[in-house]
């Protein structure tokens, strides 16, 4: 306990407990009372004065009750605060939660203005003392003062304050720390914590490195973190302040968009809704397609089964039955969009409340064939829902009359298929080569082979779902010495067959034989592979391999020139990307959920929805029981109540309560 | 703490009960020593006298009475002896009162206590025929009424001893030494007091004790002294001559104070004992016809 208001204290003690002690030397009015004789009362009353010159005051309880009262005001007028941070490391961090969850709105304020309230209460308990009497009675002796560091963690840990002792500058930085959508990872945070807790391993001089005295660690979080136990804490105690009761929350957990391959102007959209509540709620979930209101479907979702406290992230809190929803939508849709899926029910936390999607507009590819005459070609190209596919011999192709086959160095087409065909150059696009190998300087040309069967395929990759090349035997083909960043997706008995390679704005899918070279277009799978190459050349390859989530970096192409691009941010602001030599800009402060989009990107590529999707985030019920890091239970900490812990309070109220009691003995006139 | 309460509560009672006086009827008064009278009464004396208690015989000398000589003894022997009796005499039954002011204390009342018991020794002397005086004393002998004897005049000293005034200080010393001069007789001597008294007792003690008298001390402390009920900062004041005492009653005080009285009685207790002074305490509280009728036949003042 210390004290911020000792020498007003003092100086209120000095004036009125003297005038307490002459009060009752002197003005004690003493009632007059009527005796037989006063013979043994002045005899008692020498007797005990000769005792002890300070009797009188001893034996008064009614001056020693009043003494007593009056120190507890005094001691309330010193403004005793309890350091309940109880600084004795001398090195203190805070681990301040900014995560989605943290997002969550209490009865006052959010769970992250909470946590920015508690480190600044703390951080102002710090080094109080110092100012206070203590450094009067060592006469301003150094002391070894606290030193505090802040870190900010959501996916990503970030310094908020170095080490340092300035309360004020610690406690504007608080105040400056922003909410952010992410998920919560500790393991960072407590990494950075450690390497600033780390004495130097080398210091200019020779004095030698003190040893790293165990700092304390306060986490500040409402208890939503994953991966607890595969977190390590190397040094120091970490103790925990929890933040956030509330549990009422209904969140969109995942938003998915698929355009029909055969049919694009539709749209079909799959959503999950979750309720994380402890009550039965119904909702309206609406879509939104630039703004406007598209459709509005009701859903009602039962309360969990079990209070959600999964143990881990990894053991994906089972779905309920009837706690979550899964929707689908379908809307016609013949434009790019950005679609919006909102939750019209109020709860505690609004993040995900809102998912966005941007709709890439319907397109039917347009792929160009360069052969000599291939009929297997054309009867498959015919099959599948192309726009155009005309079909251009090499010499054609090389002429490039009118520009007609590409422009800029940019192919026109969405795929260009080269069938034997190694053309002299190629421009930037998507191509697919058959049994040759394109002009590219990593690229070397294939070997002469014959006669050999498939030995491995990529059964997994889209180029190859449902493509069976069991029976599939090569009269003529190339083996192909692919460079070492190709991904070899088939293997022959003597090298590649096929490999995807990308360098430089091309796409290329390089297969080592011509299909009327093998056996292979009598088999059901070539339509199937021509079906999945287009597909994947023409437009599936730069679909995002997922949702986009909060802390994730974006990547914006620009095109050719433009040296800056101007991105608007969810929550209105902008900043400028630069480009850099590689034609592409990134953006990684994707800390809050929402739309990215920059101004004069490329078309279909300038814009980013970054969505929570997150069951554990969207979980806000606080965990029950402690905290376990490291697979031990970690200490937790009370929160400040008020911004500096003052308990006069308490002394007030003691006295007063003194005050009564010295009225009942005074009343009762029995002096002990 | 009101004082009133404490003042006579019982003034309007006679002082002694009808059937107080019948019990009474029985006792006399004792004295350890015989004294010689001054008239005849009912009490045998040393002298020989003209009872019908016969004693001894003497030789008649002339001059003696000739009623006296036994004639029964002559015509046998022929000689002339003279028959002595045992004398019967009266016994001088003297009461002094305490009657400063502190006696005018106390719930049961200290003045009143005293009177009655005075009353009730002065019954038992006259229906006796002692010779009673009663005298009532604060700084000094302020009433008397002495030598008073025969059962007709116990309304008298009834009425003598409800009219004496309660009041003045009180000075056992001067009262003692002043009474030692005055009173020239023999006999019992009851003196009733509080002996709560600034000039001490012990001078006043002695002063009577001069004058080889048969002493009986007898004091009467109200409850309210022996247990005082007081608390707080007070300023005592002394009934009698004013003088204030401050005190701030405190546990520690009030058992000091208990503890000064215990010591003060059984040092007056001592010293009365020591010099053949038989010494009473009595509460008020004690009923006072038990003290008469018990505790004073126990001490030997009555039989």
């Amino acid at each position: 306990m210390s004290f911020l208001n000792p020498y007003f204290a003092a100086a209120v003690a000095a004036i009125v407990i003297p005038a307490l002690l002459i009060l009752y030397f002197l003005k004690l009015r003493r009632r007059e009372e009527v005796v037989p004789s006063t013979l043994l009362w002045r005899r008692a009353v020498q007797d005990l004065q000769v005792n002890a010159p300070f009797q009188r005051l001893r034996k008064s309880l009614l001056l020693f009750l009043q003494l007593t009262v009056i120190g507890l005001a005094v001691f309330a007028l010193a403004r005793p605060i309890i350091q309940s941070s109880a600084t004795e490391a001398d090195r203190l961090v805070l681990l301040i939660d900014q995560s989605a969850s943290m997002n969550a709105r209490e009865a006052d304020g959010t769970r992250l203005e909470q946590a920015k309230q508690q480190a600044v209460r703390l951080v102002r308990t710090l080094n109080r003392r110092n100012a206070g009497w203590r450094s009067f009675l060592t006469f301003g002796a150094a002391e070894t003062r606290t030193q505090a560091l802040v870190i900010a963690f959501a996916e990503r840990a970030r310094i908020i304050s170095p080490f340092t002792t300035n309360t004020a500058d610690l406690v504007s930085l608080i105040e400056q720390i922003e909410p952010t959508d992410g998920p919560t990872d500790l393991r960072e945070a407590l990494e950075l914590a450690e390497a600033y807790m780390a004495p130097p391993a080398m210091t200019t001089d020779k004095t030698p490195v003190p040893a790293a005295s165990g700092a304390r660690l306060i986490l500040i979080s409402d208890g939503r973190i994953a991966h607890l136990d595969d977190v390590v804490l190397k040094s120091g105690t970490l103790e925990f302040l929890r933040i956030g009761a509330t549990d009422d929350n209904v969140g969109i957990t995942a938003l998915r968009t698929q355009r029909s391959y055969e049919r694009p102007e539709q749209l079909s959209v799959f959503l999950t809704v979750r309720n994380f509540g402890p009550a039965p709620v119904e909702t309206d979930v609406s879509l939104y397609v630039d703004g406007t209101l598209a459709m509005v479907r009701a859903v009602r979702l039962a309360a969990p089964a079990a209070p959600s406290a999964a143990p881990a992230r990894d053991a994906e809190p089972p779905a309920e039955e009837g706690s979550s929803a899964s929707l689908s939508f379908d809307l016609p849709l013949n434009k790019a969009a950005v679609l919006e899926a909102r939750l019209s029910r109020e709860d505690r936390l609004a993040v995900d409340n809102r998912a966005w999607a941007v709709i890439p507009p319907p397109r039917k590819l347009r792929v160009l064939t360069v052969t000599e005459k291939n009929y297997f070609l054309d009867s498959v190209l015919r099959g599948l829902p192309l726009e155009e596919f005309p079909f251009a011999t090499p010499a054609q192709y090389e002429a490039n009359t009118g520009q007609a086959y590409e422009a800029d160095g940019t192919s026109r087409f969405d795929v260009v298929i080269f069938d034997k065909v190694r053309p002299a150059k190629l421009p930037a696009g998507n191509f697919l080569f058959l049994g040759a190998t394109p002009p590219l300087a990593g690229f070397p040309e294939g070997q002469a082979d014959e006669n050999f069967a498939l030995i491995w395929w990529e059964e997994t990759h889209p180029l190859l779902r449902h493509v069976a090349l069991d029976s599939v035997v090569v009269a003529k083909g190339l083996s192909l010495p692919v460079p070492k960043e190709a991904e070899v997706l088939i293997e022959g008995p003597r090298g590649p067959v096929l490999a995807r390679y990308a360098a430089e704005g091309r796409h290329c899918l390089v297969l080592g034989f011509a299909v009327e070279n093998s056996n292979w277009w009598s088999k059901p799978s070539f339509p199937v592979f021509m079906y999945n190459a287009i597909r994947y050349l023409g437009g599936g390859a730069e679909v995002a391999d997922g949702p986009l989530r909060p802390g994730e970096t974006l990547r914006f192409p620009a095109p050719a020139g433009v040296e800056s691009l101007t991105l608007t941010r969810p929550d209105a602001r902008t900043e400028k990307l630069r480009v850099d030599a590689s034609g592409t800009a990134y953006y990684g402060n994707t800390d809050r959920a929402g739309v990215y989009a920059v101004d004069g990107g490329l078309p279909g590529r300038d814009q980013f929805a970054v969505n929570l999707e997150d069951d554990w985030e969207s979980d806000i019920a606080p965990p029950p029981g402690p905290l376990t890091v490291d697979r031990r239970p970690v200490a937790e900490l009370n929160a400040i109540r008020t911004a500096t812990p003052e308990v006069w309070r308490w002394f007030v109220g003691a006295a007063l309560a003194l005050v009564l009691f010295e009225w009942w003995v005074y009343n009762r006139r029995v002096m002990l | 703490m009101a004082t009133a309460p404490l003042r006579k509560p019982d003034a309007d009672e006679p002082l002694l009960a009808p059937e107080f006086l019948l019990k009474l009827e029985q006792l006399e008064i004792l004295s350890r020593k015989i004294f010689i009278g001054r008239m005849k009464g009912e009490r045998r004396s040393k002298k020989r006298g003209e009872s019908v208690e016969f004693a001894d015989y003497r030789n008649y000398v002339v001059g003696d009475d000739l009623r006296f000589l036994d004639w029964n003894i002559y015509a046998r022997l022929e000689r002339l002896l003279l028959k002595l009796f045992l004398e019967e005499e009266d016994l001088n039954v003297t009461l002094l009162l305490d009657t400063s002011r502190s006696m005018d204390w106390g719930n049961p009342h200290k003045g009143l206590y005293i009177k009655r018991v005075a009353a009730a020794l002065a019954y038992i002397g006259l229906i006796n025929y002692d010779r009673v005086s009663v005298y009532a004393y604060s700084d000094a002998l302020t009433h008397e009424m002495r030598g008073v004897r025969g059962r007709r005049l116990v309304s008298q000293v009834i009425r003598f001893l409800e009219n004496v005034p309660l009041k003045g200080p009180s000075n056992f010393t001067a009262v003692a030494k002043r009474f030692a001069v005055r009173f020239t007789g023999k006999g019992v001597v009851v003196v009733l007091s509080d002996f709560m008294d600034k000039s001490g007792y012990a001078d006043g003690l002695r002063y009577l004790l001069s004058r080889d008298l048969d002493l009986y001390a007898i004091q009467v402390l109200s409850p309210e002294e022996i247990e005082p009920g007081l608390a707080g900062d007070l300023k005592l004041k002394d009934v009698e001559d004013g003088d204030l005492a401050e005190v701030t009653i405190s546990k520690p005080l009030l058992d000091r104070y208990k503890a000064n009285l215990q010591a003060y009685c059984a040092e007056l207790r001592d010293h009365c004992t020591r010099r053949g002074i038989t010494y009473l305490f009595t509460n008020t509280r004690v009923p006072f016809d038990t003290l008469v009728l018990a505790y004073l036949r126990q001490r030997g003042l009555l039989r």
